[in-house]
């Protein structure tokens, strides 16, 4: 199994490229949720204070 | 029309009275050509093939230099507002400006690139495709220069921003220009690229005052 | 379309549709990527290299796909003044970008096996820098322009300018590409679509591909759900203030 990932010769390649892809599209999708629960908690608590 | 030249001869003389004319763009030219020989090393045959796209290159970043004035200084002052409610449409307020832009950087620049071909060894069938394309395509770079000028205009570090939006609008300009004088280093025809500069530059001239027009408007509202 | 514009409308038709879009995206993105990774048999020309296609295409695709539609969400935005519609077009943009920057990385890694280079100043890699080049001024003048307003319709000008000059930039790119044809590269005769691509190769594709759009989706929603928050939370605070 380890030999068949290791995609020899290409695998330092092809997993630095699925990283690029997991890291860029991942990051922006986390970066979208954080922001996300940091307005919605801001939100919130505003929206407690203003009655 | 007679407000038009009006603009058009008040922007030649600030240009000359306070920014140094046309000098200033071409001591830009001259120094960053004479760093080129120095940066890659003195072989002529190298900088004789590079001479062509490194000029070009150069003119377009001479006149990114003076864009983020175009607009700028009369933001600051309030011409900018004045010329709004003239009776001169602002689309031809932003041509004369362009007109003028062109006059002081893009023409000059096209008449002193082959004393700089000279100097980096471009083989003597460059010369006249060099300045013929300067002259037909340089316009794009105030016109299209313009739109970034305009959408930057009133900002305190527009000038960074600026040459981020307007050089992807430089690349066609930039590589059918370089383009006119390799195919005819090359002895081939370079009709078809004088046509798409041409092309460009009418293109920029009917799209770029709209466009840009409609972007001062939004800081001045 | 305009019905869904206003933006009670968008929050209770975007969280109806959200939990679906985030379950088509994961549940397609992963099988695709699944398969790229362990099933998919490898080309006979390009080894397991080929496995990159499944992260390379659907990022371009992407890159493409985004900067389109910000460009309906921007003349929307210019004619009708929409603040949705500006919206949409600013939370595009970032994730357009990432999308580009990955496939011109995974781009580069892959020419290296194939072409013997990380990068060769190819028509495509070119014209997808340059797009790179129009994402990143598209956010940079979101990000100078304080006033709300007015950065949305600059942006939105310059992104109706960059989409103008899209086909002019490739055109002359392609042009390019031909008069500096680089003769030590070896290149990659095939292209890399084949139209006689193999249909285990080409489901994959198509799933990561969808997978993407659908993320491309979600992700657009909840930025858009959380533009509207903060602007509430800018009325309130300056309601307060006020008071």
């Amino acid at each position: 199994m380890l030999d068949y990932l290791a995609f020899a010769p290409y695998g330092w390649f092809i997993w630095p490229s699925f990283a690029v892809f997991a890291l860029l599209v991942g990051g922006v999708t986390v970066q979208t949720l954080v922001a996300a629960r940091r307005t919605k908690r801001q939100l919130a608590r505003l929206d407690q204070k203003t009655p | 029309m007679s407000a038009f030249i009006a603009l058009l001869r008040r922007d030649l003389t600030l240009a000359f009275r306070v920014g140094g004319g046309p000098f200033l763009g071409l001591a830009f030219f001259l120094t960053v050509t004479a760093l080129l020989p120095l940066g890659v090393g003195a072989r002529l045959g190298l900088l004789g093939e590079a001479a062509a796209g490194f000029l070009w290159v150069a003119a377009a970043l001479a006149a990114l230099l003076s864009l983020d004035r175009l607009f700028q200084a009369d933001a600051e002052d309030g011409t900018l507002d004045q010329l709004a409610l003239g009776s001169l449409p602002l689309e031809l307020a932003v041509l004369a400006k362009c007109l003028a832009h062109w006059l002081t950087t893009g023409l000059p620049l096209a008449f002193a690139a082959p004393v700089l071909a000279l100097l980096l060894n471009m083989p003597i069938e460059g010369y006249l495709p060099l300045t013929l394309s300067l002259l037909i395509g340089s316009p794009v770079f105030s016109l299209a220069g313009a739109i970034g000028a305009a959408l930057t205009a009133g900002l305190r570090r527009g000038g960074l921003l600026l040459s981020l939006l307007v050089l992807p609008l430089f690349v066609p300009v930039v590589i059918f220009g370089a383009g006119t004088v390799s195919l005819a280093m090359g002895g081939q025809s370079n009709l078809g690229a004088f046509l798409f500069l041409g092309a460009a530059s009418l293109f920029a001239l009917v799209l770029a005052p709209l466009a840009a027009a409609a972007a001062l408007r939004i800081h001045l509202s | 379309m305009l019905r869904y514009a206003n933006p009670k409308r968008f929050l209770d038709l975007s969280a109806t549709l959200l939990p679906f879009l985030w379950v088509l995206a994961i549940a397609l993105l992963g099988w695709g990527l699944y398969e790229a990774i362990f099933v998919v048999p490898p080309d006979y020309q390009q080894g397991d290299s080929v496995r990159i296609m499944y992260v390379h295409v659907p990022s371009a695709w992407m890159g493409s796909f985004i900067y389109g539609f910000m460009f309906i969400a921007s003349v929307v935005g210019l004619v009708w003044k929409h603040p949705l519609a500006d919206a949409a077009a600013k939370e595009a943009a970032p994730i357009g970008a990432c999308f580009t920057a990955a496939c011109l990385i995974t781009g580069s890694l892959w020419g290296k096996p194939m072409w013997g280079t990380y990068w060769i100043w190819d028509a495509r890699l070119t014209s997808m820098l340059v797009l790179l080049f129009l994402y990143l001024g598209y956010i940079g003048i979101w990000s100078a322009i304080e006033d709300r307003a007015k950065a949305a319709r600059a942006a939105a000008i310059l992104c109706v300018v960059g989409v103008i000059n899209i086909p002019i930039i490739r055109f002359s790119v392609e042009w390019w590409d031909t008069l500096h044809q680089g003769p030590s590269v070896v290149r990659f005769e095939n292209g890399k679509l084949s139209p006689s691509i193999d249909p285990s190769m080409l489901w994959p594709l198509l799933a990561a591909g969808l997978g993407c759009t659908f993320l491309f989706f979600a992700l657009l929603f909840v930025r858009m759900r959380t533009e509207i928050a903060r602007r509430r939370i800018r009325t309130l605070m300056s309601a307060r203030a006020a008071a």
